[in-house]
Formats: structure tokens, sequence, C-alpha cells
């Protein structure tokens, strides 16, 4: 009777979690897209922000990488950080089918890049997707590039300090309304690094929404003096 | 109009972020396509550009907050490992050593993920047919380790996908009963190597059900995972019974019957070994099986002593069934 009672329970439980799941699938396949619309406005994002300014094509060739789908729809980015090795995030792992290395304009269909792919995936131990935290993987190409050369990487605990100025750089969104908006070109944001407990600490309209999210293996930095949202005002 | 550039996983990705921050759907617009791209310190050229941290996640819904990226130096020597172990050609400043054990190997490869997806999908090898158990000569093993009581030593080893939670196994004796249960829930270890041994009764039939609470498998979405359950032969290596690739959906489930008694392959070292302590020898020599073929001898009591010693579960097979066709028909009504 009691296993009954518990398997019914785990058979409803199961059931609302599916449905949850699927309204809100529905929901990211854009059918509800005016609602989103709506939400977004609500939140004031910017559009003018998060493209950041065109990168001079050349001036950071270990990240013109886009990993893109059979499709060729951009994804995610990456560094090239070996001649068969590429840095990228975690949370990464199951967007893309192929890596194009040496690309500047992801949406040109005359663009010329190479093709490669994956021929492992080596995610950090700690990965954990739920919490984002060492979200990083490794990718091992089926093949050297020889095209360009790879980037150092940062291994001193002691930098970034705080204000300093950083660079990202890729194919970000350029209107938050429009999710297939990203740029054609490469882009850079110019950062600056803040602490963490700056960071976890952040607040705005009396919510601090950092609040336990933010540990070791991640860093912050804020865009320079603006923030990553307000440009429109 | 579905958003184009994005994919089915992203989208995935970004309602798991609106629902860690409940302010709005449209959480991590600013990084959904930065994600995976480098943070650096410029140099005056690229070659003294320096990767300083990895875009990770950020609050695009609300003002004023920071992005968040996977910060580099902490984890430098775990790149450094695993660039030295992968890279044919590792840039100098890594300043790799030529590895002297094959440590850094085997760490890596039980981390290993095919990620060409349809590759692996054409495989379409769910479940590898069991070796046929012959009758074996006494060649090069040495004086095999005998399990007292007609027992055999069986090995489980499950390499877990991404999302190790999801998984669980059971093992089921041909009276349905569960000799092993682990539920979803247990493994917490994303890609762990997990392994159990157990003493079961030789030539003997049990079905082993390996089961993905999300229906995804263990491959190849999120990691290439695969199974095995295997016999332990004396120098301690295994000899597989049932084999798969993660490819199922809600579940795989394997036949097997383990290797007869007087098969002197069997015996087991080391570690496993202390598992034989304490098995009660086999008193009812019954019989196990189909009933058409007119089943196999087996030491059918004592699955249920083990049953006892080995798990507190004490869920039916009925019970499982009930719970996992009943699954398969909502997630069938929901597509």
């Amino acid at each position: 009777m009691n296993q009954a009672t518990a398997a019914m329970r785990r058979i409803f439980l199961c059931c609302t979690v599916l449905l949850l799941s699927r309204s809100d699938a529905v929901s990211a396949d854009g059918t509800t897209t005016r609602g989103l619309a709506a939400q977004r406005r609500e939140n004031q994002i910017s559009a003018r922000i998060v493209g950041g300014n065109t990168a001079r094509s050349g001036r950071y060739p270990y990240a013109q990488i886009s990993l893109a789908t059979a499709q060729g729809l951009h994804q995610c980015g990456g560094s090239l950080i070996a001649p068969d090795v590429i840095l990228t995030a975690g949370h990464c792992h199951s967007f893309f089918t192929q890596i194009r290395v040496n690309i500047y304009n992801v949406k040109s269909e005359t663009e010329s890049y190479e093709v490669y792919n994956a021929q492992r995936m080596h995610f950090h131990p700690l990965f954990d997707e739920l919490w984002f935290r060492y979200d990083f993987l490794l990718l091992k190409l089926d093949r050297p590039v020889t095209v360009i050369d790879p980037v150092r990487l940062n291994d001193d605990n002691n930098f970034p300090t705080i204000g300093y100025p950083l660079t990202v750089v890729g194919w970000g969104l350029t209107d938050p309304d429009d999710l297939a908006a990203y740029p054609e070109v490469l882009k850079e944001v110019e950062v600056s690094y803040i602490s963490n407990e700056m960071c976890e600490t952040t607040q705005s309209k009396g919510a601090r929404l950092y609040n336990g999210y933010i540990f070791n293996d991640m860093m912050c930095a804020m865009e320079d003096g603006k923030d990553a949202c307000s440009g429109d005002r | 109009m579905p958003a184009a550039g994005i994919g089915k996983f992203h989208m995935l990705f970004y309602i798991r972020l609106s629902m860690l921050f409940p302010c709005s759907f449209s959480f991590t617009l600013f990084f959904i396509v930065y994600s995976g791209a480098p943070l650096i310190r410029r140099g005056s050229t690229y070659e003294e550009d320096v990767v300083v941290a990895v875009v990770s996640w950020g609050n695009g819904c609300a003002t004023d907050y920071p992005g968040v990226y996977a910060r580099i130096s902490y984890q430098y020597d775990w790149i450094k490992e695993v660039v030295c172990a992968i890279s044919v050609d590792p840039p100098s400043y890594f300043d790799c050593i030529i590895p002297t054990s094959g440590n850094i190997n085997n760490n890596i490869d039980n981390n290993h993920n095919n990620i060409n997806n349809n590759q692996n999908h054409n495989i379409q090898s769910e479940t590898v047919e069991p070796p046929v158990i012959e009758d074996h000569v006494d060649g090069d093993i040495e004086d095999p380790i005998r399990v007292p009581g007609g027992y055999v030593p069986i090995k489980v080893e499950i390499q877990l996908d991404q999302r190790s939670k999801e998984t669980g196994w059971a093992l089921v004796a041909n009276n349905g009963t569960v000799v092993e249960e682990v539920k979803a829930g247990t493994y917490t270890t994303p890609y762990d190597l997990v392994e159990k041994t157990l003493v079961l009764p030789a030539s003997s039939q049990f079905t082993f059900v390996i089961t993905d609470s999300d229906g995804n498998g263990i491959c190849c979405d999120f990691g290439g995972g695969w199974f095995q359950v295997s016999t332990l032969l004396a120098d301690n290596s295994a000899r597989p019974l049932v084999r798969g690739y993660g490819t199922f959906l809600l579940s795989s489930t394997n036949v097997f019957v383990t290797p007869l008694d007087n098969t002197p392959v069997l015996g087991l070292k080391g570690q496993g070994q202390s598992q034989l302590e304490g098995v009660p020898p086999c008193t009812t020599i019954g019989r196990v099986g189909n009933s058409s073929d007119g089943g196999i001898p087996g030491c059918l009591d004592n699955v249920l002593e083990i049953n006892h010693q080995q798990t507190s579960s004490s869920s039916t097979v009925s019970t499982r069934s009930l719970a996992l066709g009943t699954s398969l028909f909502l997630i069938a009504l929901l597509r």
C-alpha cells in the first residue's frame, strides 16, 4: 500500500515536472514571443551595449573561433590555447557540431574559414552545470590548426587587480529582443575587473540576485562606465 | 517565430538560468552567444594577449549586474595537465613534461566524450550481444581464487554522463527478485566511472536494467557514457557479459547468464574479495530461467540472501515497470 502511494506520488511528480518543462520549452521555441518581448521591454534591456565595438580582423586571431550548429549558426565562442586544443565554456558542450576556425563574419555565406571537429571533450572534473561552477571545457581537435597561433593563459592568481581593464572578444547579441540578431563580425567589449565580494553583493532595485552564487572558480567584470543593461538611459 | 540563432540546448540552459534567478526569462541575453568567448588582458599585439577567463553567465534581466566568468588562474594546473596530455604539440610556455606514467592519460580516458553525436547515434548498438561463454581451457590464467558455494563475482561498470544523477540501475534475478538497485540521484559526480562488484550464483540468468530518469540515456548529448557487466578473471581483468553504449532513452534491459560454477576463469583478487566474506553457502540448487527452455540450474534462494544483505530496497519489478510504462506513456503523450 505504502509502495503504491509512493509510486503514485512519483508518477504525479514526474508528470508535473514534465508538463512544466514542456510549457517552458514551448515558450523557449518562441511561440509566445509577444509575452516575452513585453517582459524584456519591462526590464529595459538595451540593444546598444551588448554588441560592443567591431574588432579588427586579425587582432584576436585565437578568438576567431565559432562553435556552430550543423547549419552554421554560431553558438559559442572559444580560444585556441594549443594547436589542437580549444578552451570554451563547459555549458557549451552540446550546442555545436562543428568548429569554425579563423572566421570573422559568422553570417556571411562567402566567408572563408576552416572546419574542425572535436575528437574529445574534456570537462573540468568539478564542472557543475546547474550552478555554473568550473565552467570549463577543453576540446581536442581532430587535427592541429596551422593558420592561427594559440594564446597564453593567465596563471597569476593575483591578477587581475580591481578595476583592471579587460576585453571580451566574441560575437555577442546586438538586439536582445531578437535572439537571431547576433552580429556578423567579431566584437570587442571593454570591461573592468571587480572582486568577487563586490560582485556577490551587487545590489539593484533592493535585490542582491548574485548573493550566494559567486564562487572562487568564477570572476566578475563590469562594463566600463555603465552596466550591461543601462545603455538606453 | 523560433529563435533562429539559438539552439535547443541553449534554450534549456536559458530556462535553467531563469529558474535560478527568477527575475526574467531574458536573463542571459548578453552572455548567451558570448558564452565560451575569452576575457582577455590586452597586450599591444595579439602575441602579448593573455586569456584571463571564459564568458560563463550573467544577469541580463536587471540593471547593474556584472558579467560572470570562469576564472582561469585557479584552474591553470588542470588546463595545463590536460593540454600536455592531449595536445600533439603543446606550446612551450605550458612547460609540459613528458609523462612518465600513464596516470594522466588514464584520467583523461575516464572522461572521454566523443561529441560527434551523429556518429554515435549511427552506431546504434544499444546492447552488444554478450559473448558466448565457451568452456574455458586453463591456459595462461593463473590458479583462480574460487568462490565458495557456487558463486561468481560480477562487476557492474557504468561510465556516467554529465547528468549523472539521472542514471540508475537494477540487477534482477529471473524470479523477479531485485538483487541490487541504485536509484536515480545516487550518483552525484558527473562523468564518474562507477563500479560495483556483486557476488551472484553461478549459471543463473539475470536481467540488468539501466535507466535514465530524463529519458536521454547516458550518451551522447551530455557525454559519452556506456555500461558493462562482466565476470572477473583471476588477473582481475573483466570479461564482458553485457555491454552497451548509452544511447538508450529511458532504459535498456539486458539479459545475461552468469558463468558456470566450474569455469576455471572465475576468481577474484584484490578489493572485490572482501565482498565474498559472509556470503552464505548455496543450500538450495534450483532451476532458474525460462520454463520453455527448461531453465538453468542456479542457486535461487541465495539470491534472496544477497538481496537482504546488499540492498535495503524493497521495490518490486512490477512497480518499476509500472512507473516506467507510465513515464513512456506520458512522454509519448506530451510529444
